[in-house]
């Protein structure tokens, strides 16, 4: 802004009147641009450094009683991380993180709380997972999400571990024999395709949408400590009826459902043929086709006024073993064995599908199949109330690809 | 003394490949990163379809009109016209509505922009002040005319369209297919009232009725192609990354939890996840593109806006014009009390503010055909 003078000539020509006018210069906002710079540049409100604040690498929460819910935190001890010599502790091996617990009414408050029991301020952006103990499963965790939907500075990526016989608390104190961070691990074992075979990975963004949508159901997978070999099992998988959990898959009922899903891309699979002949299969790869029959077509609906489903799953993946077989494999061969993995496989899947109708859980796709399918019958359904009872029919189908190094 | 850069600066012969680039970065950049809310409200599983109702509801009729318009006022703008063709009163005071709507845009958008950005990422930071910088820097380029904004969206455009549909395909990891199916799960109505609450996001659109004589190639020229062909491209493009961000969205939160999202389309961005990728959240870097074209959006509003203004009120300095509107946006934004009535407020707004922007156009034009009014051409 600046006050400058204006020569102004009137009409009648001889007469020259000065006035003054101001004018806005460009310059007018660089100041307060410079200034604005020199504030927010450096942080003034929301600068907190790296080294004041302690990162959350994993969240367990557990249900206490009603109305009280336990968190504790993972917080990784960055000295220990470094190599020994680094530190000049000799061989010494440390505990590279520590947990920290805090009952409150809700996750949030419990955090709060927690920020209290730190030097340092609190951060959870980085969190990597979020493991729920099975009573406050159980009780339902639509409130206990709620916290990490809503919070802009919670990454949706986190993954969501249900702990069935342990407490969430338990899972985070215990000391793996391996030396490693378990926040890390856990999302590094959901980064490789071979590991989603028995158990599927499932974050929390995933998990939210799952659970919201009318026509399915979410999972999640089970965490487990292997006490006596200092180890944790990830493995099996939690079943959700709404935000509730309704049970547990165990880990060959999580591989008939990975492949019941389309979910395993490159499993492992055993299994006992009708001879007993034990067969291998690697990089198994599971596709499903739900068909779908409306509840008006006679004939196929054994129960009166709901669809009929009609599931194929055809499975593939090469051979990696073949206990007790030592000639060599011929096309006639490779048939039999498909169809012996056909017989054993079918009634397996089946009775996965009944497991889920009994805790009322679809995870397996069936309600949605039948939204997008026959969408005005499924309007007229309340999806929860028929899905235990909705009949169906497995067929498999097998291909082995390749029989390995040996003919 | 008198700036004689001035006359230049504001009003600037604008190619039409800078016309493209404006248009497409103005197209972006208000987008508020939420469309799918109504896309998913109104036509659930859907949400894709009430935006082609919207590009053919708002989209095509106003660039026909931009067409219609530049032929019968070649060297008029909407604001230059009415007068003319409605009588002066009339003239006056439907400009003022039409430009009043803008600002009022203006308010609404940089508010709930400001309560982003403070979510997101600068939770202590007071919202005022994340207006006010913000105002600062886009009176800075406001306030030396038009020819800063055009400049900064071509110089711009590539990097940040390259960039915002990288990540919406990225975006897309997440995508079940069978959260869009159906593909026809609604009445015909609910699709058309989908696209009539989705017009608001081409109304950028209405504000190139505002600079329509200057898109040319060469001064002199003026060709109806000129102007339609990068507007079309421009919406298309658009409409694309729409059409991206509300099958991200939908696709991978469902069409339940989709309108739960107070910028929905921005959430999906955050759920992107890749092994190895150097940062982990990718949302930041999202967060920035979008607002460097909003910035460069929100400063050709404001240069438009004044701009016009100085035509109604000659007597208006088109600079202390933008200061005022700059000084007048952030007075509107404070005076929302919290985030949750500004956002309520705006997706009301976007739904109607729509209307007298989109209908007005289309009444100058019409009783210019029915009066038989023409601008004079100067060849």
């Amino acid at each position: 802004m600046g006050y400058i003078k204006v020569n102004r000539e009137k009409s009648q020509g001889k007469k020259v009147k000065k006035e003054f006018r101001f004018k806005l210069h460009t310059s007018s906002f660089t100041l307060p641009i410079i200034l604005a710079c020199l504030f927010t540049l450096s942080g003034c409100w929301d600068l907190t450094e790296v080294d004041r604040r302690t990162f959350v690498t994993t969240i367990g929460i557990d249900a206490i009683a009603p109305g009280e819910t336990s968190v504790m935190v993972q917080i990784p001890l960055p000295q220990q991380m470094l190599p020994s010599s680094a530190m000049g502790r000799g061989n010494a091996p440390g505990k590279q993180f520590s947990a920290t617990k805090v009952t409150a009414r809700t996750v949030n408050d419990a955090l709060n709380i927690l920020q209290t029991k730190t030097y340092y301020e609190l951060v959870i952006e980085q969190n990597k997972s979020i493991i729920i103990g099975a009573a406050a499963a159980r009780q339902g965790i639509e409130s206990l999400l709620e916290y990490f939907i809503r919070n802009p500075k919670a990454p949706p990526q986190a993954l969501i571990f249900v702990a069935p016989r342990h407490t969430a608390g338990e899972v985070l104190t215990f000391e793996p024999v391996q030396e490693t961070l378990p926040g890390l691990e856990f999302t590094g074992a959901a980064q490789s395709a071979a590991k989603y075979d028995r158990t599927y990975f499932t974050s929390v963004g995933q998990f939210m949408s799952r659970a919201f949508h009318t026509s399915t159901d979410a999972f999640a997978p089970l965490i487990d400590l292997d006490e006596k070999e200092g180890m944790y099992i990830i493995a099996g998988l939690a079943a959700f009826n709404g935000f509730q959990l309704a049970g547990e898959l165990d880990m060959e009922e999580t591989q008939m459902y990975g492949l019941l899903s389309g979910l395993m891309k490159a499993g492992n699979l055993s299994l006992t043929l009708p001879d007993n002949q034990i067969l291998s299969l690697r990089n198994v790869k599971g596709r499903t086709k739900i068909q779908v029959t409306a509840p008006s077509v006679e004939g196929e609906s054994s129960v009166e006024g709901t669809p009929f489903f009609t599931v194929k799953v055809n499975l593939s993946g090469s051979l990696s073993e073949l206990a007790g077989e030592h000639k060599e494999i011929k096309p006639a061969d490779r048939r039999r064995l498909e169809l012996s993995m056909q017989k054993v496989l079918a009634p397996k899947i089946g009775r996965v599908i009944k497991k889920l109708q009994s805790f009322n859980s679809d995870i397996i796709n069936f309600g949605e199949e039948f939204r997008i399918k026959h969408f005005n019958q499924w309007k007229k359904h309340q999806w929860k109330d028929i899905f235990p009872k909705v009949p169906f029919k497995v067929i498999v189908t097998t291909k082995i690809e390749r029989d390995g190094t040996l003919r | 003394m008198k700036d004689a850069r001035t006359p230049e600066l504001l009003s600037p012969v604008i190619s039409p490949v800078n016309f493209f680039a404006l248009l497409l970065v103005i197209l972006l950049g208000l987008d508020f990163l939420d469309f799918p809310y109504e896309a998913a409200k109104t036509c659930g599983p859907n949400g894709y379809w009430p935006l082609l109702a919207a590009f053919c509801l708002a989209a095509l009729p106003l660039i026909l009109l931009l067409v219609l318009m530049r032929r019968r006022f070649p060297n008029q703008n909407l604001t230059e016209a009415a007068p003319q063709v409605l009588g002066k009163p009339l003239g006056l005071a439907g400009n003022l509505m039409f430009l009043g709507c803008f600002v009022l845009w203006l308010i609404l958008a940089i508010k709930d922009s400001s309560e982003l950005v403070v979510a997101y990422f600068l939770n202590r930071t007071p919202v005022w002040a994340v207006s006010a910088f913000f105002l600062i820097g886009v009176g800075y380029v406001a306030v030396n005319g038009l020819a800063p904004a055009l400049r900064l969206a071509a110089f711009v455009l590539i990097p940040t369209v390259l960039f915002r549909f990288t990540m919406q395909i990225f975006a897309l990891q997440g995508l079940k297919s069978a959260y869009l199916l159906p593909l026809f799960a609604r009445p015909p109505l609910d699709y058309l009232t989908g696209g009539a609450f989705m017009a608001n996001v081409f109304l950028p659109i209405t504000a190139i009725f505002l600079i329509l004589p200057l898109v040319k190639k060469n001064p002199g020229n003026g060709r109806a192609s000129e102007l339609a062909i990068p507007a079309l491209s421009a919406a298309f493009i658009a409409a694309l990354s729409f059409l991206l961000g509300i099958l991200g969205a939908i696709g991978s939160f469902g069409a339940e939890l989709t309108p739960r999202f107070a910028w929905s389309e921005f959430a999906t961005i955050q759920q992107i996840n890749i092994p190895f990728l150097v940062l982990e959240q990718v949302g930041l870097i999202f967060l920035v593109i979008w607002i460097t074209m909003f910035f460069v959006a929100v400063s050709f509003y404001f240069s438009v806006v004044a701009r016009s203004l100085g035509r109604q009120f000659p007597g208006f300095n088109y600079r202390w014009t933008v200061a005022v509107l700059v000084l007048l946006v952030l007075v509107g934004t404070l005076l929302f009390p919290d985030a949750i009535t500004a956002h309520a407020m705006f997706t009301l707004f976007r739904r109607w503010l729509m209307l007298p922007v989109f209908v007005y156009p289309w009444i100058v034009y019409l009783v210019a055909l029915l009066r038989g009014v023409k601008g004079k051409f100067e060849g």
